[in-house]
């Protein structure tokens, strides 16, 4: 049994005791008036104007696909970080045609206009 | 200083698996049936790192990182076909989608 | 310090082309969309890099020959190129041509005329390249996936047709859990051997052996994996669907392309790889080929949808070409590779003439599209009837030899059964491919409006149809490349 792990256990457990706790103390300690302007945001934004389960442009998602790919093709980049100086001008030449070939995907991404908002 | 034994990822993994192939077989929904195969890829990534740890090697976390980035570009793909799926016929529930049955 | 070495280029060459030229094609095509007939000179830019490939294959293997070597291993244990390679890569190669030669006319008809399309095969290409050819899990991964998301998009091509949209669809989630299966074996795999490198891993589970629960569950999954690539029963439910919605030209690539190299990745994996727990795999892959047979040959009887037809009937040839690996001697892998070359002539010629029949207005996807082709286009009926009866393995054509080969090696290793059981099946599917023959000569026309024509459509039905009679005649230039690579690769 791996013991390193109590003081997690423990704090996990405090953590959830304590907002369970506190929330009923308020709820029998406080008197009940509820009114409209308790119920407002209060200093955090502006009242919501529609669901905010409404649709979304189709837009958004074609921006969000290619943020996906983009960002994760950078895994590839840490590892020869890591390693730069014993890979040498192999890690750079190769770090090179990967980059080369998100290049190719990029100039098709902006000559197909998806990127472009007007 | 004490270690997880590596039997217990591999069932975590397996368990995490076996729920991927429940909710790919009984959800509906078609974004949860790709979130279900994305669970199970997640799952022998799991795994893979699992190995790399107890053989001292980095060729399953290299592995992962692969597994990785083919899921993201079979989401992207995938999310791409079920938007031309939507604007097709309004509806995402996998039950509707059967213009080819027998 | 690792570098890149005359032997990697030499190994990674033909793959290599490939990624440069889909790359070139996508550049190309959104660079260039003002220049007058612009998509032409794309289709034939992507055929330069075919030929260009074909030729680097080709020194490949005359640089093996030249230095007696049977395999040769590089790009640091990740490729090894051997017959089995070099054979399943020659195919693909020959099917992307004709696919390349078909999907002109189409693509203009259908109004989907791009160069996505054209740089989506070749990646599709580059990526079978590492089907056949890996010898380690990663690489064998990377190219099964860069395959299929190709075929995914490719499935989906016609983006307004529903048909197109729900192929796939389909195709994706049930082929992203294919690939699932498949990982999770090699997941196992690497733990059982610590390295990704296939040559370890088969003395790894050797040492193992076949009662170990690891080995158990990898041979398991993997298996179930492979057989969702190769559709066989019971895990076909997304070829009829995907065959049908898919782009015409697509779905021969499908059916014969992506077939081939999954046949190699088997070839590969069981008998190569696992070959010591050859009593795990064997069960399985005898139902798997049995159900295959039976669904696929009796399913089709009711079709009425030709790709659908066709589609069942190619499920039902998987379970033929297992049978050659369940026999698992020389004979019947040879059996597997003829077998292999000739569903490649015949059906990439049957999806010739269902390309031909796709014209302005009439999709030409059902059964009655094809009535009284024998009077308005009698050459087309005439080799389209030549290409059903290899289909049906009927003598003299190339069907026939395929067949006889697999039915050899059954019964020279007793599986009396399975023989017999085989060839009730060839008795079904008579019927099916006779039902296409009546519609084309006892039936009278429905329509005047000419078939979709154009050289490459001519070229391949001609190429593929000839060749089907040719190696049925004059079989021996075959069987000795077959009888050559099922010697190279062991």
């Amino acid at each position: 049994m791996p013991s390193g792990y109590l003081p997690i256990f423990v704090f996990a457990i405090l953590a959830a005791l304590f907002p369970v706790a506190a929330l009923l103390l308020a709820r029998l300690v406080r008197p009940s008036a509820p009114n409209a302007a308790k119920l407002s945001a209060y200093e955090c934004g502006i009242e919501p104007t529609s669901q905010s389960r409404g649709r979304y442009s189709v837009r958004f998602f074609l921006v969000a696909m290619l943020f996906v790919i983009f960002d994760v093709e950078t895994v590839f980049l840490f590892p020869w970080a890591v390693r730069y100086r014993q890979l040498g001008w192999f890690g750079i030449a190769e770090a090179g045609v990967f980059l080369a070939f998100l290049v190719v995907g990029y100039v098709w991404v902006i000559r197909k206009r998806v990127l472009d908002w007007s | 200083m004490h270690h997880v034994p590596l039997s217990w990822y591999l069932i975590l993994s397996a368990i995490l698996f076996a729920l991927g192939i429940a909710g790919f077989i009984y959800r509906k929904n078609i974004i949860t049936v790709f979130m279900s195969i994305e669970l199970m890829l997640n799952a022998v990534n799991l795994s893979f790192v699992a190995f790399a740890y107890q053989l001292r090697q980095v060729d399953g976390q290299i592995y992962a990182f692969f597994v990785m980035v083919v899921a993201a570009a079979e989401a992207a793909v995938g999310l791409a076909i079920i938007l031309t799926v939507f604007k097709n016929r309004k509806t995402l529930q996998i039950d509707e989608i059967d213009s080819m049955k027998l | 310090m690792p570098v890149f070495t005359g032997s990697d280029m030499l190994t990674l060459l033909p793959a290599i082309v490939m990624c440069l030229f889909a790359c070139g094609t996508l550049v190309l095509d959104v660079m260039g969309r003002r220049i007058p007939r612009g998509r032409r000179w794309l289709m034939l830019f992507g055929l330069c890099g075919l030929a260009i490939t074909g030729v680097s294959l080709w020194r490949q293997w005359s640089a093996l020959a030249a230095g007696g070597l049977s395999q040769y291993t590089g790009a640091q244990g990740a490729v090894t190129l051997d017959g089995l390679g070099f054979f399943s890569n020659a195919l693909v190669l020959g099917a992307t041509v004709l696919l390349f030669l078909t999907s002109y006319r189409f693509l203009e008809i259908t109004r989907e005329h791009s160069g996505e399309y054209y740089s989506l095969a070749l990646f599709a290409q580059a990526g079978m390249y590492f089907m056949a050819t890996a010898s380690e899990l990663i690489t064998l991964f990377l190219g099964l996936e860069l395959t299929s998301i190709s075929f995914y998009i490719l499935v989906g091509f016609t983006r307004v047709d529903r048909r197109s949209n729900e192929a796939a669809l389909k195709y994706l989630l049930l082929g992203a859990v294919s690939s699932g299966f498949i990982l999770y074996g090699f997941s196992l795999l690497y733990g059982i051997a610590g390295s990704t490198e296939l040559a370890d891993i088969s003395s790894a589970v050797s040492g193992r052996g076949a009662s170990d629960p690891f080995v158990v569950v990898a041979v398991v999954t993997i298996v179930a994996g492979l057989l969702f690539k190769i559709s066989a029963v019971p895990f076909h439910m997304w070829a009829p669907d995907a065959y049908d919605g898919a782009p015409t030209p697509v779905t021969g690539h499908l059916s014969v392309a992506s077939k081939v190299a999954s046949f190699a990745v088997i070839l590969r994996l069981l008998p190569m790889t696992l070959g010591s727990v050859r009593s795990l795999w064997e069960p399985l892959l005898i139902v798997a080929a049995v159900a295959s047979m039976t669904v696929g040959s009796i399913a089709a009887l009711t079709q009425h949808r030709l790709k659908r037809l066709f589609a069942y009937s190619s499920i039902a040839h998987a379970g033929y070409i297992l049978l050659g690996i369940i026999a698992g001697t020389q004979m019947g892998l040879r059996g597997v590779y003829v077998y292999l070359i000739v569903y490649a002539l015949m059906n990439l010629g049957a999806f010739t003439v269902l390309t031909a029949l796709h014209r302005h207005g009439i999709a030409g996807e059902d059964l009655h599209d094809l009535r009284g082709l024998s009077t308005t286009r009698p050459v087309h009926a005439a080799l389209f009837v030549v290409l059903l009866l290899s289909l049906a393995g009927m003598p003299p054509t190339a069907g026939f030899l395929a067949k006889y080969y697999i039915f050899t090696a059954l019964i020279e290793t007793r599986h009396y059964a399975l023989a017999v059981i085989a060839a009730a099946y060839v008795v079904v599917s008579l019927y099916f491919y006779f039902r296409l023959v009546r519609e084309m000569y006892m039936r009278p026309a429905e329509t005047r409006e000419p078939l979709a024509a154009s050289l490459g459509i001519r070229l391949s039905l001609y190429a593929t149809a000839a060749l089907t009679l040719f190696i049925g005649v004059f079989p021996e230039p075959v069987l000795r490349l077959g009888f050559r690579i099922s010697g190279v690769g062991q």
